[in-house]
């Protein structure tokens, strides 16, 4: 039986950028190219990511002054429930992900597109469905839980539209598991001749990592969703404790998930930020093979540790021991990855392009995050601090300070490969000052008066909580400063920008030895892969200064 | 006949890594619907423990005619489509698309009777809410778990039945090559549907029978 | 076309073998539960679950004859559940111990009350009572 005869498309001749195949809206929309898939993400978080930050807005207007004068309670409470909402699943999960994931993902192991295209464009428009269903019940009122949806209250006594926030919710969480199953699919079964696993850059690694953690926590998301749908819209007393149900129950199911989803939220990022390191200091990355284990490690540990957020819910004090024990042994291998990126920099030739600042404004914020995390693990401290605003400031600092640094920072690197336009450095370098500075006003305060006692979605406090509340809603200002001048100057380049060249940093890795844009299959021959990532200098030499060549790429073509 | 060669996709080298790759997905996808399944099978475990006499007294009420032989529909229905694919790997187009069909036939069997059954649940008020018949109240929360459980599965089973028979049509149509490397994908997606059956059987009917 | 019959009644003859051991688990299963043979009973049926669920697995789903890379990918699938499983009993198990604080007493479940006097009250630290809200 001869498979001679394979039925097989080659592109023979010179292609076109992906930009430039098809110009129709019909051609974006049934494209199955990744990188238009990837863009098509790109708009969709973008327009989620305002959405989420009006609300936010509107919440640190009412938190200036003590009293409940500018939203009613209720509005108050849809309002943050819509922040975290949006800003969790239909902006921070699938940033990094689905926008940068999906654009590089191929490109850097070799190959001209991920495992099942088809599956990549319907799992967009899964998303989309999702997010339809979201606005639709933010248009009907929106809904008063939290983002978390605890039980009993979202099965029995919101007032709000909860089903369709849940289904919602529910669907997206298939696009997840969709990305997650098409991307670890790729990873093994694409890589270009020569790609072993230990040559891939830590942006796959990470974004491999991510993947096995979507695809076995959302799952567990989606039927905690469902037992909610089922008890609001069918009656079904599942967490009904005159029933004999457990509220409880529903947080172990809901954290089962969401604890990973932070993991899901700052794996990328810190994926993103090893290549950026690595360029811009123009050094190797320390401890690779650390760095790779410590990834997969995170993955896996992170799902021993959800009941960190259940103990004050009335769990057992022995599972409380338990969990924080845990919860202490997961802040090792991120430490681990702290110092390698320290250590990476060390004796490197730094140069401060946007890129750079945004990764070390990560390095920083990260840090204090995850110290604070700690603090958070230790059950004594918990009890003080739990639903204060010290932990609204901990997790801001992890996926603000943290992912969205990450994400600026991937979007600024990899923004000449993807447009091949030179965005104006000057701005960017402005408007990532600007972000920090602007972050840290915003939750630094909330640290001290989250330790002080101030409650965390309460809008109506005790006026000694003031000046820091006033404090922190001029630094969220700053930062919607922040956040919209890269609209602006990176729209602008779309138009006016200088081209960039195929590799305007000098960068090492696959994506930078292709056309700026990639041709639509990628690369114009298949490349062969020689060499480890991050070839930057020879063995056992520092970086020489005026040197911004790398020593090898890793393809050889 | 000419053998046909089979189709290669878009980013695939080769068919054979086109058709790892395509179990390989299959499997990965599976371990997330057993996840899915395991939220649910936990809240029933935990609120087993929590009350194992409540849930004996209402897992009494379930029909193990239907259950029984539902899970026998399905195991057939298994041991079809596992032919398929072997009907498939040899070439045989004909025995392929009956064995299809047949799988098909045995799942749409298993909804029929699952309807029966519904019924039949429903004629005695089994349905949660004011004037369930059990007590006490827990018994409400064996039940929910039994709706819940048994309609996400035949959620899952109908698009099984949609996906056999599509690929099914198109065989029969020639749109789709008896080699393809959908088949060992779908079977694979039936076989679990079945093996979460196999597991529901003992946690829905079988409990506190003796 | 096909080749002739007795090729295709070979092929049927492993997977027919399966299948009939599935249908005597099945029996089994349903048969036994009618025994009052008290925790044999869960052990026998939930066995034979694994049983049965372990035929479908090795012998349809073709794990006997897959790479070890699929044969890892269920192996995962079934660790998490076990994570997902040993850690939430954790909490379940122990609630009761040492006359720690607990939810839920089984057959006294009532919304947001216990027995008075087994726990203390508690008043969350912070809530507000100052100034009038508008």
């Amino acid at each position: 039986m001869s498979d001679a005869a394979l039925v097989y498309v080659r592109h023979q001749d010179k292609e076109q950028n992906y930009l430039q195949a098809g110009h129709t809206l019909g051609s974006w929309l049934t494209s199955t190219d990744h990188k238009r898939i990837g863009i098509l993400y790109a708009l969709a978080i973008t327009f989620f990511f305002f959405i989420g930050g009006i609300a936010v807005g509107l919440v640190r207007i009412e938190l200036m002054s003590p009293n409940g004068d500018f939203l009613t309670d209720d509005a108050y409470n849809r309002l943050f429930t819509l922040h975290g909402i949006v800003m969790v699943w239909f902006f921070l999960v699938p940033s990094i992900p689905a926008t940068l994931g999906n654009f590089l993902l191929p490109m850097m192991i070799g190959a001209k597109d991920v495992a099942f295209p088809k599956i990549n464009l319907l799992s967009w428009y899964i998303f989309i469905v999702g997010a339809c269903f979201a606005v639709v019940s933010i248009v009907a009122g929106g809904v008063d839980t939290g983002w978390t949806f605890y039980t009993p209250f979202s099965t029995m006594f919101s007032n709000g539209d909860v089903i369709a926030a849940a289904a919602g919710v529910f669907i997206v969480g298939f696009s997840s598991i969709a990305t997650g199953v098409n991307f670890i699919t790729t990873v093994h079964m694409l890589r270009a001749p020569g790609m072993t696993w230990f040559r891939l850059p830590l942006f796959v690694w990470a974004i491999y990592a991510t993947s096995v953690v979507m695809v076995l926590a959302t799952p567990v998301l989606a039927m905690s969703l469902l037992l909610i749908i089922a008890e609001r819209w069918l009656g079904m007393p599942i967490f009904n404790p005159a029933n004999g149900g457990d509220p409880i129950l529903f947080q172990h199911l809901f954290w089962f998930y969401s604890h990973p989803a932070v993991y899901i939220m700052v794996l990328p990022a810190m994926g993103v930020v090893s290549e950026i390191f690595a360029c811009f200091a123009r050094r190797r990355v320390f401890g690779y093979a650390m760095m790779v284990y410590a990834m997969m490690s995170i993955a896996v540990i992170g799902f021993f540790v959800w009941g960190h957020h259940m103990f004050v819910s009335g769990q057992s004090q022995y599972a409380n021991f338990v969990f924080s024990f845990l919860s202490f042994i997961v802040a090792v291998p991120s430490a681990i990855k702290v110092f390698n990126w320290t250590a990476t920099l060390f004796r490197g030739q730094i140069t401060f392009e946007a890129p750079m600042l945004y990764a070390l404004g990560f390095l920083g914020l990260f840090t204090i995050g995850g110290l604070t995390g700690l603090f958070l693990a230790s059950v004594p401290i918990d009890v003080h601090v739990t639903d204060t605003y010290f932990v609204v400031a901990h997790f801001h600092y992890i996926m603000v300070g943290g992912s969205v640094s990450a994400f600026f920072a991937g979007l600024h690197f990899w923004w000449p490969k993807i447009t091949g336009r030179l965005y104006s450095e000057a701005w960017a370098r402005f408007a990532a000052i600007v972000m920090f500075l602007g972050f840290n006003t915003t939750f630094m305060p909330q640290f001290i008066m989250g330790y002080a006692g101030m409650p965390r979605r309460y809008h109506v406090y005790p006026p000694e909580f003031q000046i820091w509340h006033v404090m922190s809603s001029v630094g969220a200002l700053v930062l919607f400063v922040a956040y919209t001048l890269p609209l602006i100057y990176l729209t602008w380049s779309l138009f006016y920008g200088k081209k960039a060249g195929d590799n305007p940093w000098a960068a090492t890795g696959l994506e930078w030895q292709t056309a700026s844009p990639p041709p639509k299959h990628n690369f114009a021959e298949l490349p062969h892969v020689k060499a480890p990532p991050y070839r930057y200098h020879p063995d056992r030499q520092a970086p020489e200064a005026e040197d911004r060549k790398p020593e090898t790429q890793q393809g050889a073509m | 006949m000419s053998e046909v060669s089979p189709v290669v996709h878009e980013p695939w080298p080769s068919f054979e890594r086109q058709k790892m790759a395509v179990s390989f997905g299959m499997w990965v996808f599976i371990a997330s619907e057993v996840l899915f399944f395991s939220g649910l099978l936990l809240a029933y475990t935990i609120y087993r423990h929590l009350d194992a006499e409540a849930f004996k007294i209402a897992s009494r009420e379930t029909e193990v005619f239907y259950g029984g032989t539902n899970t026998a529909i399905l195991l057939t229905s298994s041991l079809t489509m596992a032919m398929a694919v072997h009907a498939s790997d040899h070439g045989f187009r004909r025995m392929t698309i009956r064995c299809l069909a047949a799988t098909v036939a045995f799942g749409l069997a298993f909804l029929v009777m699952k309807g029966f059954e519904y019924h039949s649940d429903l004629d005695k008020g089994l349905w949660p809410g004011p004037g369930f018949p059990l007590h006490p109240a827990t018994t409400q929360l064996f039940w929910a778990f039994y709706w819940i459980a048994t309609g996400v599965h035949a959620v899952h089973l109908s698009v099984g039945i949609g996906i056999v028979s599509t690929i099914a049509v198109r065989l029969k149509r020639g749109t789709l090559l008896v080699k393809a490397s959908t088949f060992e994908g779908a079977a694979l997606y039936w076989h679990l549907v079945d093996t979460i059956w196999i597991i529901l059987l003992p946690m829905i009917y079988l409990v506190g029978r003796a | 076309m096909s080749d002739a019959s007795q090729s295709t009644w070979r092929l049927w003859l492993k997977p027919s073998l399966i299948w009939l051991a599935l249908l005597v688990l099945l029996g089994i299963t349903v048969g036994s539960a009618y025994i009052p043979l008290g925790i044999f009973n869960g052990i026998i049926n939930y066995s034979v679950a694994a049983a049965k669920a372990a035929l479908v697995l090795i012998f349809f789903m073709h794990l006997d004859r897959s790479r070890a890379l699929i044969r890892l990918t269920a192996a995962a699938g079934v660790f998490w559940v076990i994570f997902l499983f040993s850690l939430s009993f954790g909490d379940y198990l122990t609630r009761n111990w040492n006359g720690s604080a607990t939810t839920l007493a089984p057959k006294q479940a009532q919304v947001g009350t216990r027995e008075h006097g087994t726990y203390p009250q508690q008043r969350l630290p912070l809530v507000p009572r100052f100034g009038h809200r508008d």
